[in-house]
């Protein structure tokens, strides 16, 4: 049962976990997964990462923590599902260094919090971003495994001048929606409507865990969301 | 530190279902008041654990573990429980047990700055509920010795589940394995905790 290799430190200073061997029982398969350097501790073969309910998952004094999922299905959760009322407590998921990998969707609700974080993405181009100390990741993941996870209704919200966020709307079945980038919990898209159209707008969303909201729209206001305000 | 004295210590293994559970659960099944604060701090660990496993818990035979109702465990990389003079004055301030499970802790190949791991490893669960502790470590121990107090901790296992204001805390390193199929979860809920804190280690020169 034991699947990991290390490969020899080479001098000095941290251990160094440079590649880490899977061995998947099911398809016998061998992936070879690069790790990160200083990464001593780190989760991997999971499929579900959950951290909700006032949970903490925190590697303390700048240390470098990895989770890494399954990118065809796996998931991480920060936060609860059923925070939009605000009851629930908040849930964090911190690190010095914090990468998350090969995940089919992450979300993060408005009581979770996860940073910083150097993302990289399941497949394709390479992606990283590293911020400071007690911000939000940011980073580009691509548009596919963001979609499936944003599948759910697209609510919208009425900005209200001065104040982030709004009021929350109903449901908008005409409206398409791209990912471009995503932050945690945050993404900006481009958007058009079932009329037809091109990508034309950009607006700011939440994933709360109940849809994909948008809640920040350019300052041009768009007719169709206009006339889907209540 | 009298308020770390637990009810009881109850550990039972169960060779027909492989469940191998430590609780603090009284006698009549009274439920222990949760741990105190004080306890969890690293440097309290050795005296107010109430159950130390001792060596590595192999996959052999052990599906899942569970640590429940208050029950403080610490791995054999926690600090070493101080010697009490058995007197009426100072009679020994904890009830504790000590598990003796399989070899002792893995060593480890010269690849990894930690010359020991702890490898806590079971096919199907291992679960703190209950205001439940486990404690790795030795946060007081020198950084450039290689002891058990050094050693990083694996847990192996489909499903790793800190639940009802329990915790995980770790000094130094930990990796968390969910096994070949890796279609297992990691779950932190219910204003429990998952704490890793790293181990300062000095540079070794001319490796």
């Amino acid at each position: 049962m034991k699947s990991k290799l290390k490969a020899p430190v080479t001098k000095c200073l941290n251990l160094r976990y440079d590649h880490l061997l899977s061995i998947f029982a099911s398809n016998s398969n061998l992936r070879r997964y690069t790790m990160p350097v200083d990464a001593a501790s780190y989760v991997f073969n999971v499929e579900t990462v959950q951290v909700s309910g006032g949970g903490l998952l925190s590697m303390w004094s700048g240390g470098a923590l990895s989770i890494t999922g399954r990118a065809d299905q796996g998931s991480l959760t920060v936060g609860d599902a059923a925070a939009a009322g605000g009851s629930a407590d908040n849930s964090l998921l911190a690190a010095g260094q914090l990468v998350i990998d090969r995940f089919a969707s992450i979300a993060v609700s408005r009581n979770g919090r996860a940073s910083p974080a150097t993302c990289h993405v399941p497949t394709g181009r390479p992606s990283t971003c590293r911020v400071p100390t007690g911000r939000p990741c940011t980073c580009h993941v691509p548009t596919g495994p963001i979609q499936r996870h944003h599948t759910g209704p697209v609510r919208r919200r009425r900005r209200v001048p001065g104040r982030p966020g709004g009021v929350l709307s109903r449901r908008l079945p005409g409206l398409h929606l791209r990912i471009r980038s995503v932050k945690w919990g945050e993404a900006w898209v481009t958007y058009k409507h079932a009329a037809g159209g091109g990508w034309v707008h950009y607006g700011q969303t939440v994933s709360d865990g109940q849809g994909l909201t948008i809640i920040h729209f350019p300052a041009q206001p768009d007719p169709f969301l206009t006339q889907n305000i209540p | 530190m009298d308020k770390c004295k637990p009810l009881a210590v109850g550990t039972v293994l169960n060779t027909a279902s492989g469940t191998l559970t430590i609780s603090n659960r009284g006698p009549a099944g009274t439920t222990a008041p949760p741990v105190p604060p004080a306890c969890l701090d690293p440097a309290a660990w050795g005296a107010c654990a109430t159950t130390h496993l001792m060596g590595a818990l192999p996959l052999r035979g052990i599906s899942s573990l569970l640590i429940t109702a208050a029950a403080v465990v610490c791995t054999d990389a926690c600090p070493t429980p101080p010697v009490y003079q058995e007197d009426a004055l100072n009679p020994k301030p904890f009830a504790s047990n000590s598990i003796s499970i399989g070899a002792s802790a893995a060593s480890t190949t010269s690849s990894s700055s930690y010359s020991r791991i702890v490898h806590l490893e079971v096919s199907d669960a291992i679960t703190l509920t209950g205001s439940a502790h486990l404690l790795h470590g030795n946060s007081a121990s020198t950084s450039g010795r290689r002891t058990a107090a050094t050693a990083a901790l694996w847990l192996v296992a489909p499903t790793l589940s800190i639940t009802d204001r329990s915790s995980l805390v770790v000094v130094g390193a930990m990796s968390v394995d969910g096994g070949p199929t890796a279609r297992g979860s990691v779950v932190v809920e219910g204003s429990s905790s998952l704490k890793i804190i790293p181990k300062v280690r000095r540079c070794r020169l001319n490796r």
